[in-house]
């Protein structure tokens, strides 16, 4: 069965390696067929899969493991490549490929007039298959491999206008910042084979003998002694990866340079899916978090600090892609937080429904910013509402779902999240709870500033009146030379452009092919949080995602009603605080004022992370290289060797003096030489 | 008859191919060293299959007189032998590949006929011809030598070739009042005649201490010299065991050669003002005859003594690692910035030696059976390194035959001219930072999963170095192949065809190491298994 998931992967990795060496002979509609062929071929595999795993039983049973070949045997390291098929990788798979199809749909329009049409789809294909390698690897070192080429995808794609130097600087950081958590995971790994000797993860409940089949790292954890010290080092190390991948604190920066890339990019890679790794190797190895009780507390805790912090920084962003980019770091946030409260399950039903409502966000942002022809920030834009009804009002759904407005999907999964922290709060003792009761309330307020956020980024996109001066002439396309002398020309040639109202007629919605993704995320952002729980209403036999994902997470634990009452009508009363706020302040249209408040600023200015990054971390290494080049390498090991050569060279200049070649020198020599030697038997007598 | 053994031919057929390419017509002299570079390609991977195919793809080990005559080849004639008093002097023509040196005799190969490619139009072709022949065939003795004083013979026949080739086709630019060529020529001849020195010492006294009248490695490692019974050595008055005594002299010459810090200034020099091929063979094959000299020699002959040692390696092998990183981060230079990288990553097989001397030292048998891996990934290593590295020089060769220059701040977004060029750089890049499914980390991962079991801190660092690894290398792509264009370089051709066979050969090589290693981990494993438990045995006295 697991086999399968190998139909998953060998499509979308056939479209990188035909649209990589033919792609640029190919006509659009053969790159496109390629494209969108082979990520759809993918999706009906994983529906498949996931199909023939519903129709196991009993549920425990719902796991197959499938070993493809050897990669490296040597010595007592052996490592196969193997597929996994069980409820996590399944629905993992079902929105990769999903999400990912709807995506590839749109970027056909998106990137219409790109010249690098068939490089970008050969990317995203490529994508495609290292993000399912990613989730269906049965091991973490094909875990690891999967973990890099999906960085490697979003190196090649953030710098995909690599003519562009914000671009190709934001993709240098994500990349470096993703080795980060390379070395983090690297280490990790090391860790759990040095203790355990595999790196598989096992499966099949406790089976303690190495060698047999199902022995593997989360089954052999459980019922291995391992030191309290390994058993918290284990964790911090999957969880620094984890960091950052999903970008939380303090490895987030590069989230939101790498809105550097095209739109349709940050809704796959840097909303959807991709980012969410982090979400999904803590919920893979939850076992391993479990082992020391200081884990999941240390993981909740910078997964809600995560949350609020980049909540404040969304607030004061004018880019609207940045707005959604910190929205995104503050989502999983709160994804991190309902993993440290042990419920599992709702960490992955938030990544579901934010993969729908986060890429549609990304993709009506970029309709929007296709229609204003590249034009992202927020003071130019305003009353689009009228001229893009489509985008208007799934946006509209988009917002809804985010600020947790009932009955849209995102209502659901962030309840989950927050009943499972005020649960977890009452339910374990210990100087822990007041922990879960901080980071509840965290939450709490950080939904309230989601709602307000995401209304003003409404606000001033749609309603009020238009603020632009239509679109820009150029185009979002990056990547030829003449940008920046083309948008002079505009403005000369057509004096001042014109401003308001007129221009907004120049401005038109997206076509089908962008706007029917849109439809299809809107409606599954309606009535994606109903396969979550139904446990408010007292119907605790409605919660069939739980119930699909339990063999592999567990359980979450019970909560008791009225605590889940208090806790959904706390965050449904800050969340239409927020909105209310929104509205007041910015419901007749988005209005941009330079503010001195000291907090705003730091906000603004995103806390100066990176400057204080550049200033601490890059700079000493930079120096320390410096100084090494120049003190070491050149003076003293270079000049060094120079100076044993130069000695000889003067130890042989004097050599030569003594050979002149007159006899008469030498006849002096011997003479010195003969009266010393008979002066030196006449003294010792 | 000498000339019935195969291996006689890998040795005979560079060197004719060079005395050929020297005495015909230019127009002929090329495509002489093509032919006769191919063939000792196409005779390596001949020797390949037929052990392959006689075996079942079961390589032995040509230090093991148990081992299966099929699965190694070996040829042993009596050369010199004469008496002088009591001494008896015997130097046999005794070569011998196996599984850990056939994978570099076939690299080897290979780099030289992609060598002879890129250096198609080379001024005074003929001479440059004949001398990367000749260093194919010099250094191919090397690796196949089992006599140590036949490997101490080839071990200097290939620094003639190699000093010609810089000196002659070297950079103009001046270096401390002499031009670049001249001066990287003599030092990379002085550094390693320096430890040349010591380890015909080490040499002549593993001969005598071994009293076996015989240079024979498989012989020697049979009677391993004690390692307790001390020496005292003459100048220093410090008693070492004399096995440890040998180990040092003769690693003297290895660690010149891989190059370890501190005796690797010598490396950056020589590859900055090296032709492009010259660079290639360099890092791709020569850096590998100080690793293999170790692995097969030092841990063959001496592993008590390199065992003592280990822990100071270690050391020394972060230093190489974390050291070479940190320089390759304020380089100006590409070629420069991959001769440091080159120093940090052979770090990584002085890493996977030490953890597998380490290894064999400890009764915890679980511990033991690391030591392999850790040494299979030092062996992989040479390999992936070889392949990467090389890609790595013909790429930054590509650019410099056009623009004639290799400094990094003066280009800008040249990909978009040069869209091939830039996509294999980029992937030269990738493989080199230890991207996962590329060749280099299949080894780096090897040698770190073992070596942490021995040493956690030391590894820690070592794989913190990857971030750097990234770091310079992202920075160096980013700054030459993207961003801004600069127009500069809008009359900058992609590479031709001739070009791009090199370095699509050597990508696909390296995505090969990468996806399925086994193949390339089959060949080695049983040698270094032989070589592991003499070892362990030796130590069990």
């Amino acid at each position: 069965m697991a086999s399968l998931l190998l139909w998953v992967l060998i499509p979308p990795l056939l479209g990188f390696i035909i649209l990589g060496l033919l792609g640029r002979t190919l006509p659009r509609s053969a790159i496109l067929t390629v494209a969108w062929g082979t990520v759809a071929l993918s999706f009906l595999f994983a529906l498949s899969a996931f199909l023939s795993l519903l129709g196991v039983h009993p549920d425990s049973q719902r796991v197959s493991d499938a070993s493809v070949y050897t990669w490296a045997i040597a010595g007592d390291l052996q490592v196969h490549f193997g597929l996994l098929l069980d409820p996590l990788s399944a629905t993992m798979l079902l929105v990769i490929t999903g999400v990912g199809l709807l995506i590839h749909i749109y970027s056909a329009g998106y990137m219409a007039d790109d010249p690098g049409f068939w490089r970008f789809f050969s990317y995203m294909n490529f994508f495609i298959f290292a993000m399912t390698l990613l989730v269906s690897a049965d091991n973490l070192l094909f875990l690891l491999v999967g973990w890099g080429l999906v960085g490697l995808a979003s190196f090649l794609l953030i710098g995909f206008w690599y003519q562009r130097p914000a671009a190709t600087a934001a993709a240098r950081k994500a990349l470096v910042i993703n080795v980060i958590g390379d070395f983090g995971l690297m280490l990790a790994i090391f860790l759990l084979f040095k203790h355990l000797n595999t790196v598989d993860y096992g499966y099949g409940g406790p089976n303690c003998i190495p060698g047999t089949s199902g022995y593997g790292v989360l089954t052999a954890a459980s019922c291995q002694q391992l030191g309290s010290l390994v058993s918290l080092a284990i964790p911090l190390l999957l969880f620094v990866a984890c960091a950052a991948k999903s970008a939380q604190l303090p490895l987030y920066m590069w989230l939101p340079d790498a809105m550097e890339g095209p739109t349709p990019v940050s809704a796959l890679i840097h909303a959807a899916t991709m980012v969410t790794a982090g979400v999904y190797l803590v919920a893979r190895t939850h076992v391993l978090f479990t082992l020391s009780p200081y884990a999941l507390p240390i993981v909740g805790a910078i997964g809600g600090l995560t949350a609020l912090f980049a909540a404040t920084i969304a607030l004061t962003q004018l880019d609207i892609k940045r707005v959604l980019a910190y929205s995104t770091i503050s989502q999983l946030g709160y994804m991190f937080m309902g993993e440290s409260a042990g419920s599992y399950s709702a960490g992955i039903f938030h990544l579901t429904t934010h993969a729908y409502f986060k890429a549609l966000l990304f993709l009506g942002a970029g309709a929007v910013i296709h229609a204003l022809g590249g034009e992202q920030d927020m003071r130019e834009m305003g009353g689009l509402r009228y001229r893009m009804r489509i985008t208007f009002w799934t946006f509209l759904i988009a917002v809804l779902a985010i600020s947790g407005i009932p009955p849209f999907a995102g209502f659901w999964s962030k309840d989950d999240i927050l009943g499972a922290l005020l649960t977890q709060a009452t339910s374990v003792g210990g100087a822990v709870r007041y922990l879960y009761y901080g980071l509840w309330g965290l939450g709490v307020l950080t939904a309230g500033l989601t709602a307000l956020y995401m209304f003003r980024l409404f606000y001033g996109i749609f309603m009020g009146s238009y603020r632009g001066a239509g679109p820009l002439k150029h185009g979002h396309a990056g990547s030829d030379e003449e940008e920046e002398e083309e948008e002079e020309e505009v403005i000369t040639a057509a004096g001042r452009r014109r401003r308001g109202e007129s221009a907004l007629y120049e401005i038109y919605e997206a076509p089908a092919v962008m706007t029917v993704p849109l439809v299809i995320l809107a409606i599954l952002s309606t009535i994606g949080g109903l396969v979550g729980s139904f446990a408010l209403f007292n119907y605790s036999r409605w919660q069939p995602l739980n119930t699909f994902l339990e063999p592999v997470l567990g359980s979450a634990p019970e909560g008791n009603l009225p605590l889940l009452w208090l806790s959904t009508g706390a965050s449904l009363i800050f969340a239409l605080l927020g909105l209310l706020i929104a509205w007041r302040r910015y419901g007749q249209g988005f209005v941009y004022k330079e503010s001195r408040n000291p907090f705003y600023r730091l906000a603004y200015n995103k806390y100066y992370v990176d400057e204080i990054g550049v200033a601490l971390l890059i700079n000493p290494l930079l120096w320390l290289g410096r100084q090494a080049s120049a003190l070491l390498e050149g003076g003293l090991l270079d000049g060094g060797s120079r100076l044993v050569g130069r000695a000889f060279s003067l130890l042989s200049a004097a050599g030569r003096r003594l050979q002149t070649g007159y006899v008469r020198n030498y006849a002096l020599a011997i003479l010195i030489g003969v009266v010393l030697i008979i002066l030196y038997y006449v003294v010792r007598g | 008859m000498i000339f019935a053994y195969d291996l006689t031919w890998i040795l005979l057929l560079p060197t004719l191919g060079g005395v050929l390419a020297m005495v015909a017509p230019v127009r002929l002299s090329r495509w002489l060293a093509l032919a006769f570079s191919a063939a000792t390609l196409a005779l390596s991977l001949w020797i390949f299959l037929r052990i392959a195919v006689a075996t079942g793809y079961h390589f032995g080990s040509v230090t093991d007189p148990k081992a299966d005559p099929a699965s190694i080849d070996v040829v042993q004639l009596p050369w010199i032998q004469f008496q002088l008093g009591s001494v008896t002097f015997r130097i046999d023509y005794y070569l011998g590949v196996d599984g850990l040196s056939l994978p570099l005799v076939i690299l080897n190969a290979l780099l030289t006929m992609l060598a002879v490619i890129g250096g198609w139009e080379k001024p005074r072709v003929k001479e440059y011809m004949a001398l990367l022949l000749l260093l194919e065939a010099g250094v191919m003795g090397v690796f196949m030598a089992l006599d140590l004083l036949l490997f101490f013979l080839f071990w200097e026949v290939e620094l003639a070739p190699m000093f010609l080739l810089i000196g002659i086709w070297g950079s103009e630019t001046l270096k401390h009042g002499m031009p670049g060529r001249i001066y990287s020529a003599w030092k990379f001849l002085l550094y390693t005649f320096f430890g040349s020195i010591f380890m015909l010492a080490g040499i002549l006294l593993v001969y005598f201490q071994a009293g076996q009248n015989t240079a024979s490695l498989p012989v020697l490692m049979q009677h391993l010299l004690p390692a307790s019974t001390g020496v005292t050595v003459p100048l220093l008055g410090v008693t070492m065991g004399s096995q440890l005594l040998a180990f040092l002299l003769v690693f003297v010459a290895f660690a010149v050669k891989i190059p370890m810090f501190p005796l690797h200034t010598w490396l950056p020099d020589a590859h900055t003002d090296a032709p492009t091929e010259v660079s290639v063979i360099l890092a791709g094959v020569l850096l590998k005859m100080g690793a293999y000299g170790l692995i097969r020699i030092c841990l063959g002959l001496f592993p008590d003594g390199l065992q003592q040692f280990a822990p100071l390696l270690v050391v020394l092998a972060v230093i190489n690692i974390l050291y070479g990183a940190a320089i390759c981060l304020v380089q100006k230079d590409m070629k420069r910035l991959v001769a440091y990288s080159s120093v940090s990553h052979m770090g990584v097989i002085l890493l996977g030696v030490a953890a597998a001397a380490m290894a064999i030292h400890t009764s915890n048998p679980d511990v033991a059976h690391f030591g392999t891996a850790a040494l299979m990934g030092a062996t992989v290593q040479m390999i992936s390194h070889g392949l990467i590295t090389s890609l790595l020089f013909f790429c930054v060769g590509v650019i410099y035959d056009r623009a004639h220059t290799r400094e990094i701040e003066i280009f800008g977004g040249v990909a978009k001219r040069m869209p091939l060029w830039a996509t294999l750089f980029t992937f030269a890049g990738l493989a080199s930072l230890g991207l996962p499914g590329l060749a280099g980390f299949v080894a780096e991962y090897m040698v770190f999963t073992s070596s942490y079991r021995i040493w956690p801190v030391p590894t820690a660092i070592a794989v913190f170095t990857m971030i750097l690894t990234a770091a310079y290398l992202l920075w160096m792509l980013k700054r030459v192949l993207f961003g801004p264009f600069n127009l500069r370089w809008n009359w900058l051709p992609d590479a031709s065809w001739r070009e791009a066979i090199p370095l699509v050969t050597l990508a696909a090589f390296i995505v090969l190491v990468g996806v399925y290693p086994g193949f390339l981990l089959d060949v080695i494993v049983p040698a270094l298994h032989h070589l592991l438990p003499v070892a362990t045995t030796a130590l069990g006295r």
